[in-house]
């Protein structure tokens, strides 16, 4: 560290700590995971702090941070593919899969919808409200398991399918499961909180 | 006739990996007859939209620049 950083490494991390919170919350959010957040977000600061002259004030300070983390993370599923899931958890996954529930409820035996997917009626301009934002975040972490993580992996993220199998130990066929059931729960959650009650107020 | 069931897998599956022809076939000639679909594809394309959008959202967490509306 150069006389440059007079605050020292003490003052700059009292700079950091007012952003602790939003950056686990990023953290949490796209690994599901409150210890492996933690860790990012203490490296993330340890990195921030030996490279602050990397810090050129082109961005806010959060911007930065959080482009450091969004590295962390990818590079913690990336490294070596090893890293999330525990052995234990097979057997868990195994369990994961062989539920049925959202499947049996969402379809009749025979096939088709047991309630008609109705439509949406222009969800984009959700996209510019506050409160669909926190609906959204509560569906999403309401997606259970390895499918919610799948998803989350997929497309916030923006992993690899094949990177993501690899990381949580399935198969290709059990990644298809698992995502279109993530994307039925997600969808089901949505149009129960949020865009049925756009119907009723339209109608 | 592919059922809802198959149907909206695939174009869930499609989302992510290019789909065999007959599989392209059998979607597209359900989806003609089916709204419930059609409205299921429309939902996970939205879906993926959001989903990267509120990855975006933290990353736009500094406060917005002003316009210069001085000349």
């Amino acid at each position: 560290m150069t006389e440059r950083h007079q605050k020292g490494t003490s003052g700059m991390l009292t700079d950091l700590e007012p952003h602790r919170e939003a950056l686990f919350r990023y953290a949490l959010l796209q690994t599901r995971d409150a210890s492996m957040a933690e860790d990012l977000v203490q490296a993330t600061f340890l990195a921030a702090l030996q490279s602050a002259g990397g810090f050129r004030g082109d961005s806010s300070p959060r911007t930065w941070l959080i482009g450091i983390l969004r590295r962390k993370i990818v590079d913690q599923f990336r490294a070596g593919q090893q890293a999330a899931v525990p052995l234990q958890d097979a057997t868990r996954i195994e369990g994961e899969l062989a539920d049925t529930e959202i499947m049996d409820r969402l379809f009749s035996r025979n096939g088709t919808w047991e309630e008609r997917r109705q439509a949406w009626s222009d969800p984009d301009s959700a996209l510019e409200q506050e409160d669909f934002w926190s609906t959204f975040e509560a569906c999403l972490k309401a997606v259970p398991g390895t499918a919610g993580r799948a998803f989350v992996l997929r497309e916030l993220v923006g992993l690899e399918a094949e990177e993501i199998c690899k990381n949580l130990r399935i198969s290709r066929s059990n990644y298809w499961v698992l995502m279109h059931r993530a994307r039925l729960r997600l969808g089901d959650c949505l149009d129960k909180r949020w865009f049925m009650g756009e119907r009723l107020g339209k109608s | 006739m592919m059922s809802c069931r198959d149907t909206s897998a695939l174009v869930s599956r499609s989302l992510d990996e290019s789909l065999s022809w007959r599989d392209r076939v059998g979607i597209r000639a359900h989806l003609l007859v089916c709204s419930a679909c059609r409205n299921f594809e429309r939902q996970v394309l939205f879906l993926r939209k959001a989903s990267a959008r509120l990855a975006a959202r933290h990353l736009q967490d500094a406060p917005p620049v002003d316009h210069p509306d001085q000349p």
